[in-house]
This record gives structure tokens, C-alpha cells and sequence, in this order.
């Protein structure tokens, strides 16, 4: 039995639906991330798990146990916002420490666990201080230990990285995961960066128009996308309508114009969506004929614009220190079999 | 980047100034006069009309004025913050009707209330009643207290709270513990105002005051309808310079611009 089972999950504002119908299981000690952009629904799941946001219809169970009739503060939930909702008029440790304090811990086994937390995040020294006297990066390892404080069953994390700036993004991103493995515990990250989804969780679910529109391990879902929807939102890549002209064991014969694609997949119905991912094209000598429109120098890579029969099409390649090929220089562009999918619109 | 005023705009704001500061500091000078009259010291000051403070029914006066002040503004702060929760939080029919509502009495001139708050009070036997003119304070000077718990409550993060409930909270505990300290600043502002409201209040008190619930203003009010001496002078100049400490005060603990632009802490 998964550890968080979601079935069904609605809700309603009006006529809207910001969730309209999840089902999601997930397992102990796993890392999720709902990846989406605004306005599909992740948000209002994650605050439904939590219970600030009652479900129009659908179940939440976690430990096999149904949410529907328990309160936030009976949940046993930790939860890490955006704005990371720091107390201010608390220090570090009073804010680490409220959840114990609610928990009715004894203030000396409250003082061990909160220079444990503090320890687990990096900020043993600054236990004295207010949340305005620290940077984003610090207030967000307090947000941290104190959800994490609480050993509660699962951690909530909204957006958490969203307010600190590029790099620290980046070193964060790897501490929580790290912290996550540490103490192993049940994760939901609900993110709309696609990058933060795919190097951080376990298992990532795209989710559009309140629906999970695709749901696996970032590899599985980035390189079999499913729809034209997720393999656009997951990275980037070159998508061209085509029409089918024939099927032989789950690959696909398909038609751009005058030329002629084999591509992996299936659909239903005489026309296909093909997705080409930018990094598996590379220039050789056969291929699809092409002129390339623009060239440009991305440090590790140069992105190439490459008017092809097929339609114009963006070419990655690595910056291997060697010559590029010029604008206006005619390629072939040409990749390997498996990297031409067919997704549903 | 600085863009200086040109000389027509400081000279425009110079006189602004001075039209605002002018009135006041001939009151500050006129209270130092050593004559029976208004005049302007020239030769000789004197602290006799702050003296003769002491010994004239000004001071029973101003405990009246301070009492009334203290307590209206809390009845108001008091009945705000439920007020302010319901309509800030929740969404119902009628909200915004209700808002209105509390925040009429700044469009009602006082003089209508005074009038009408006479005559209700007539009805039920609240006349020369000191809890019937706390009452009609109330309703004066709650749209302050309103609108500073309303701004207070809107600026601050909400997540805080929620955070504070699924860290094992109970809502009545979120409440005291996380709510009341972020939207305290806001709260002492409304109050502070409401307070200043309630002790400068005529129109509508000299309506409802009686000779045992006369506050300051309306004793000044009547005594320079029948005398013309500096002790008004005085007594303006006296409350000035209380008005000037508690700024000092207030803007050492909390700092001013923060509690009166109602602005919760976070």
C-alpha cells in the first residue's frame, strides 16, 4: 500500500476546477514533484495534502489513515512556503522550536532537537537571531528545520526556491536533496522549473490543466513525453506535425513534406505530433538537408536555428572547442532512431 | 538622482509651512505672556498662566478627556479586530455593505451624530452619562481602528499562520501566538489614532456633554465663548508639548511612520 494515496482529487472554485480529478500514490521515503505551469493545479494539491484547502471531492489517505475529517494541526505535516512564513517576531530557535513547543516536548529535549535541526541545516550558530537579520538562503534552512523538526510523516515543499536568486538555487536544490536521503523522509515538491523537478525528485508529475499529464522518473518522462504538452514543458524540443503512412512493430512511418521519418510510438488516426530534442540532433553526412539561420554561443553549447524540408529546427551541440559551423553554412541534420517520438497534441 | 525644487516650489512650500506653523507658535508665545490679555510677550515672560492651569476645573477636564480617549479607543480596537478578521479573511455576501458600514461615521458630519446621539440618549436615559459619550466616541473614531486592523491584517504573510497550524497549532493559539504579535504594530497605530481622534473631538461632544462629562475641548470651547484671557493659550501649549513627548516616545519605541502607516511586521 503506497505510504500518500490521492484518488480522485477535486476542487472546485465556482465554475473553475484548479484540480480536476488527481490520482496519485506515493511511496515512503519517495520524492515527488508536481512540475507545472501556474494555474495547473499543483499548488492547490499540495495545500489540499495539508488540509488548508478542503477537497471538493476525492480522498487523501496517508499511512492508510483518511484526511478528510483531520485538521491541519493534526496532520503531522511539515510544510516548507515560498515565502518561507517565518515568524518574525521569533528567533531562530523559538521558531524551530514552536512545533515542539505545540507538540508539548519538554523544554530540555526541545533544546536537543533544535540544535539537532539546526545542526542538520547548518545554522548551529545563529539560533539567537531574527528572521530579517538573516539572507534568503539562511532564512530558508530555518523554514527547513523547522518543518523538519517535528519528524513529521511527510514534507510539503511549495515552491522553495522560487525567492533566492540562480546560484544559491542551485546549491539549495542539492542540500535539500541530500537532507531528504538523510532522514529519509516522504517528499512533495511542487515546482513550475522544470529543471529543479527533474534533478531533485525521484518521480516527477507533470501536471496540466488540473490534471497529472504524465507521471514516471525524470529520464523516463523526459525522454518518453508522451504528449506535445509535457515534452514541451519538460526542457525543450522541435515539434512537427506529420502524417502517418505506415506502421511496423510500434514505430511509424511518417511524412513532413517531401520527406519521409521513422519515428517510436503510436497513435491513432492518419496524423502524428514528431518531437526531434534538440540535443539528440547532431550534423552529418546524410540527414535532413538544411541552412543554418543563426548560431549561438550558450558557453557550454552552441544552439543552432537550422532551416530544414521539415521545417526549422534547433540544433545543440557541445562546445567541444573545435569550429562551428557559420550561419548560412548548409548542414545535414540527422539523428539517431530513437530519438524521433511521436507524442499526442 | 536629485531634482531640486524650483524657486517658485520652495517658496510655495516655505509659505506652506509657515501657514501651518504660524497659528501655533503665536499660541506658544502668547501662553508665556506675563499680562491679563492676549498679547505677545515683548518685554517681560511669565509662567503664570501655566500656573493658573493648576488651580482651574481644566484639569478634571483633561482626566475626563484622557479617560474617555483610553477607553473608547480600546472599546473600538476591541470591536475592530473581529470585525477586521471577518471581513479581511472570509468572503460572504454582504461584506463589502458591512465595511461601508463601519467606516460611514467619517462621512457623517458630526454635527448630524451629536444632534442625533443627543436625542438617542434622551430616548434612553444615557444623558449626563459618561458611558453614553464613550459610546458615541465609538462610533467616531472606529472607522481609525477599522482601517489600520484591515491594512494590518492584508499586508501580513498568511502563510505564517498556516505554517503555525500545521506545525500543530489550534487556530485559537495561531491566533494569539502568530496573528495578534504580526498585526500589533497596526493595532497600536489604529489605537494611537483613534485615541487622538477621541480627545479632539467638539463638534459631536458639545452636543452630548454634560457638566460631569465635560472633556477638555468643550470646557475650552465655553470658556473663551465668555472670557478672552491667555489661559487657552496655555493650556494649548501645555497639550502641544504633551503631544510632542509621546511622539518623541513612540517614535523611539516603534518608530512612527511603521504604526501609523498600519504596517504589520514581517
Amino acid at each position: 500500500m503506497p505510504f500518500l494515496e490521492i484518488q480522485g482529487l477535486v476542487k472546485r472554485y465556482g465554475s473553475v476546477a484548479a484540480v480536476d480529478g488527481v490520482d496519485l500514490a506515493v511511496e515512503r521515503g519517495e520524492f515527488l514533484s508536481l512540475l507545472g505551469p501556474s494555474g495547473c493545479g499543483k499548488s492547490t494539491t499540495l495545500l489540499a495534502i495539508a488540509g488548508f484547502v478542503e477537497p471538493s471531492a476525492g480522498s487523501i489517505r496517508i499511512d492508510g489513515r483518511e484526511m478528510a475529517p483531520v485538521k491541519p494541526n493534526r496532520r503531522n505535516i511539515g510544510i516548507v512556503f515560498q515565502s518561507f512564513a517565518l515568524f518574525p517576531h521569533m528567533t531562530v530557535a523559538e521558531n524551530v522550536g514552536f512545533g515542539l513547543e505545540m507538540r508539548r516536548v519538554s523544554a530540555a529535549e526541545r533544546g536537543h532537537r533544535i540544535a539537532e535541526a539546526l545542526a542538520l541545516v547548518r545554522l548551529d550558530e545563529l539560533a539567537g537571531r531574527y528572521p530579517k537579520q538573516l539572507s534568503g538562503g539562511q532564512q530558508q534552512r530555518v523554514a527547513l528545520a523547522r518543518a523538519l523538526v517535528i519528524r513529521p510523516d511527510l514534507l510539503l515543499l511549495d515552491e522553495p526556491m522560487s525567492s533566492l536568486d540562480a546560484k544559491l538555487r542551485e546549491e539549495m536544490r542539492v542540500e535539500i536533496r541530500d537532507i531528504q536521503r538523510r532522514v529519509a523522509i516522504t517528499t512533495i515538491l511542487v515546482t513550475h522549473d522544470q529543471a529543479e523537478a527533474l534533478l531533485m525528485a525521484d518521480r516527477v508529475a507533470v501536471m496540466d490543466r488540473g490534471r497529472i499529464a504524465r507521471i514516471g522518473r525524470p529520464y523516463e518522462v523526459y525522454e518518453d513525453p508522451g504528449s506535445a504538452f509535457v515534452s514541451n514543458f519538460l526542457g525543450r524540443t522541435n515539434l512537427i506535425a506529420a502524417t502517418v503512412v505506415g506502421r511496423s512493430g510500434g514505430r511509424l512511418r511518417l511524412r513532413v513534406g517531401e520527406v519521409e521519418v521513422d519515428a517510436t510510438g503510436d497513435v491513432n488516426g492518419s496524423t502524428a505530433m514528431l518531437s526531434l530534442r534538440p540535443e539528440r540532433l547532431s550534423f552529418g553526412s546524410d540527414g535532413v538537408p538544411g541552412k543554418v539561420e543563426s548560431c549561438l554561443f550558450m558557453g557550454g553549447q552552441w544552439l543552432y536555428r537550422v532551416a530544414t524540408p521539415i521545417g526549422e529546427l534547433a540544433v545543440i551541440r557541445p562546445n567541444e572547442g573545435g569550429a562551428h559551423v557559420p550561419e548560412g553554412g548548409t548542414v545535414r541534420v540527422t539523428w539517431p532512431p530513437e530519438a524521433a517520438r511521436v507524442v499526442h497534441e | 538622482m536629485t531634482v531640486g525644487n524650483g524657486r517658485l516650489a520652495l517658496l510655495f512650500h516655505a509659505a506652506f509651512i509657515a501657514f501651518i506653523l504660524a497659528p501655533l507658535i503665536v499660541v506658544g508665545l502668547v501662553a508665556f505672556t506675563p499680562e491679563a490679555y492676549l498679547s505677545i510677550p515683548t518685554t517681560r515672560w511669565s509662567l503664570r498662566w501655566f500656573v493658573a492651569i493648576w488651580n482651574s476645573d481644566f484639569i478634571p477636564a483633561f482626566w475626563i478627556s484622557l479617560y474617555v480617549g483610553c477607553a473608547s479607543a480600546t472599546i473600538a480596537l476591541l470591536v475592530s479586530v473581529p470585525a477586521a478578521i471577518a471581513t479581511a479573511r472570509h468572503q460572504f455576501p454582504g461584506r463589502d455593505a458591512l465595511v461601508a458600514y463601519f467606516l460611514s461615521p467619517l462621512m457623517v458630519p458630526h454635527v448630524v451624530l451629536g444632534v442625533a446621539l443627543l436625542r438617542f440618549m434622551a430616548e434612553v436615559g444615557l444623558t449626563a452619562n459618561i458611558f453614553g459619550l464613550i459610546m458615541g466616541h465609538v462610533i467616531v473614531i472606529m472607522p481609525f481602528t477599522l482601517r489600520l486592523a484591515l491594512a494590518a491584517l492584508t499586508g501580513m504573510n498568511r502563510h505564517c499562520e498556516w505554517a503555525a497550524w500545521s506545525l500543530g497549532a489550534p487556530l485559537s493559539v495561531v491566533f494569539r501566538r502568530v496573528t495578534l504579535p504580526m498585526i500589533m504594530p497596526g493595532l497600536a497605530g489604529g489605537w494611537l489614532l483613534a485615541f487622538i481622534q477621541s480627545f479632539d473631538e467638539l463638534t459631536m461632544t458639545v452636543f452630548v456633554a454634560s457638566p460631569g462629562t465635560t472633556t477638555l475641548p468643550v470646557r475650552m470651547f465655553q470658556y473663551i465663548t465668555d472670557n478672552i484671557d491667555p489661559m487657552v493659550a496655555s493650556i494649548s501649549t501645555a497639550l502641544m508639548l504633551l503631544a510632542v513627548v509621546m511622539m518623541a516616545a513612540m517614535e523611539r519605541v516603534y518608530g512612527l511612520e511603521r504604526l501609523l502607516a498600519g504596517k504589520g511586521d514581517n
